[in-house]
């Protein structure tokens, strides 16, 4: 088990009149390999909790424990927490502050005391794995790109900690659907190549839930619901509803079709399988018709 | 990481009290009027008058005083500061000798004064700030000031850069906060080492919050020509200020007793 979460209250303000508490009796557990999405609200906690995977924030009540480690003990090494779990903010691209795209990726590892050598390598290795090309981005200044690229950079500059864990908080915010889906696809290939385990935190669970294979949904500072998307989307669309998230737009249209008594598996998360779905029924509908 | 969340200074508490409804010229026109009694007291008894009334006001605001103090906190450094030369520096008839340092008597009390002057000092200020919304208290500046527009002070335009200073104090400290957060969770460490290595540790949280800072401002600057805002000049007001009998009254109880206080010690 990768990070163990038990009981977690955090309360901001704790003591003072603009006091709230942002997390409610939260218990989770996220193993190693996991790729995992947080859904809510603005609002619901979803960046609170993550703020406490590597320790910036610490439990106002309760336990969270990384790799086993506590991270509420005394004299625990929390530059090493954050080193393996690594956080990417809300907005990374507002970040960026060196004068290359080398030096800012290589910020990381320089913070390691890592040799000249193993830092340009880490560079190297980073820059490819969010599809920047090395030659043609290393000596540029981030400050010319685009928002997109600034975003890849930034992502760039945690991936060089090569950290076990990586969470993503709303990683497509504000990009155009081209950057949004590259973005999702890299982090999707970096899961599958590197087997890092990935938390990706959104308010809209459209492409989200596509790629994911746990899907978390938070309401008012507690996760109310807990497992694989088709089912979650399958079984408690109600649920969803009553919270305010609201369904992906094609599992409502299969939602709609069962509540006109189509008989049909409404747990589709992408356009392809409930075309898949609908040709399977209509292919059943018309055999039964024959008979 | 809540350092940034400590800083009450500057900081509007709203409530429903007689100090909050008060005509915000008032306000600033009785906290000026105590601060130049501050500089003219020279004796105890005089802060100790002065420091009542500001409790009293205190009190009266309904803020809880735990905030109050709690803006005196960044400036205890300088009072003790303050109060560590004074005892030191001051010729006189010596108390106590602390290897070549010597501690006058005279150094003690003016040490002391001095350290009651900046405490009742940060009190008043405050008081002010907690019981004034940003927007009345530019509002009455802005109204002070016009008074010295025939000498060209660009009253308007003080108070308009006041309200943007102010009303971005909260984002740029919330931000400065996540882009340290950020920085943390790249590696970056601000917590240890010497001076010098802290310093530039810095840079990593300035480059980002000033290029912020700047693109904010551009926007802000566009978006309110969009809204065709053109300066001072026959700009109307949506908060009239009324001058009420309770504003005279505070003006003149305040005035009174400073004056008083300043004659008598």
């Amino acid at each position: 088990m990768f990070i163990c979460l038990e009981n977690v209250d955090f309360t901001y303000n704790l003591h003072m009149p603009f006091e709230t508490k942002a997390l409610k009796g939260i218990n989770l557990k996220i193993n190693e390999g996991e790729f995992i999405g947080i859904i809510g609200h603005t609002g619901c906690g979803k960046t609170t909790l993550i703020q406490h995977f590597n320790g910036l924030l610490k439990p106002t009540y309760g336990k969270v424990y990384v790799e086993g480690l506590d991270i509420n003990e005394r004299g625990v090494n929390l530059r090493l927490i954050r080193q393996k779990v690594g956080l990417v903010f809300q907005y990374p691209e507002n970040q960026l502050f060196e004068e290359t795209i080398f030096q800012e990726v290589a910020f990381g590892p320089k913070k390691l005391g890592l040799s000249d050598e193993k830092i340009e390598k880490r560079v190297r290795e980073a820059l490819k794995m969010v599809d920047l090309d090395y030659n043609f981005y290393a000596e540029r200044s981030p400050f010319s790109l685009s928002g997109g690229e600034m975003r890849r950079v930034a992502l760039a500059s945690i991936l060089s900690i090569r950290p076990k864990m990586l969470v993503l908080d709303e990683p497509t915010a504000n990009l155009d659907p081209q950057g949004r889906n590259k973005i999702l696809s890299e982090i999707k290939e970096i899961h599958n190549n590197f087997g890092i385990t990935v938390v990706l935190v959104s308010h809209n669970m459209e492409k989200i839930a596509e790629i994911v294979d746990r899907l978390l949904v938070m309401h008012r500072g507690e996760i109310i619901l807990d497992g694989l998307p088709r089912e979650i989307f399958e079984k408690y669309a109600d649920d969803l509803i009553k919270v305010g998230l609201g369904l992906p737009q094609v599992t409502r249209c299969m939602h709609e079709l069962k509540a006109k008594g189509k008989e049909i598996y409404t747990g589709v998360l992408t356009v392809e399988d409930a075309e898949k779905e609908i040709l399977v029924r209509v292919k059943r509908f018309n055999k039964q018709l024959k008979i | 990481m809540n350092i940034l969340r400590n800083i009450s200074f500057g900081q509007y508490i709203p409530r429903e009290s007689l100090i909050h409804n008060l005509d915000p010229r008032i306000k600033i026109l009785s906290c000026l009027a105590i601060i130049i009694g501050l500089f003219l007291i020279t004796e105890f008894s005089g802060y100790l008058i002065l420091g009542t009334v500001v409790m009293i006001g205190i009190i009266i605001s309904q803020v809880h005083p735990k905030f109050v103090f709690r803006g005196l906190r960044p400036i205890l450094f300088i009072i003790i500061f303050t109060l560590v030369i004074h005892l030191f520096m001051t010729e006189g008839e010596i108390l106590y000798h602390l290897g070549f340092l010597r501690i006058t008597r005279e150094g003690l009390i003016k040490g002391l004064l001095i350290s009651c002057r900046l405490f009742i000092l940060i009190l008043t200020t405050s008081l002010l700030t907690l019981a004034t919304s940003p927007i009345s208290l530019t509002d009455g500046i802005e109204r002070l000031l016009s008074v010295f527009k025939f000498i060209g002070i660009p009253a308007h335009e003080i108070a308009m850069m006041m309200t943007i200073a102010l009303r971005f104090i909260p984002t740029l400290l919330e931000e400065t906060e996540k882009i340290m957060k950020a920085q943390i969770s790249r590696g970056a460490d601000f917590e240890s080492g010497n001076i010098f290595n802290r310093t530039k540790n810095l840079i990593p949280i300035l480059i980002p919050l000033f290029v912020n800072a700047f693109r904010r401002a551009d926007e802000l600057a566009i978006a309110m020509e969009a809204k065709c805002y053109r300066g001072g000049e026959g700009r109307t007001h949506f908060r009239q200020l009324k001058i009420r009998k309770a504003d005279i009254l505070t003006l003149l109880l305040t005035s009174i007793i400073t004056i008083m206080v300043s004659v008598m010690f």
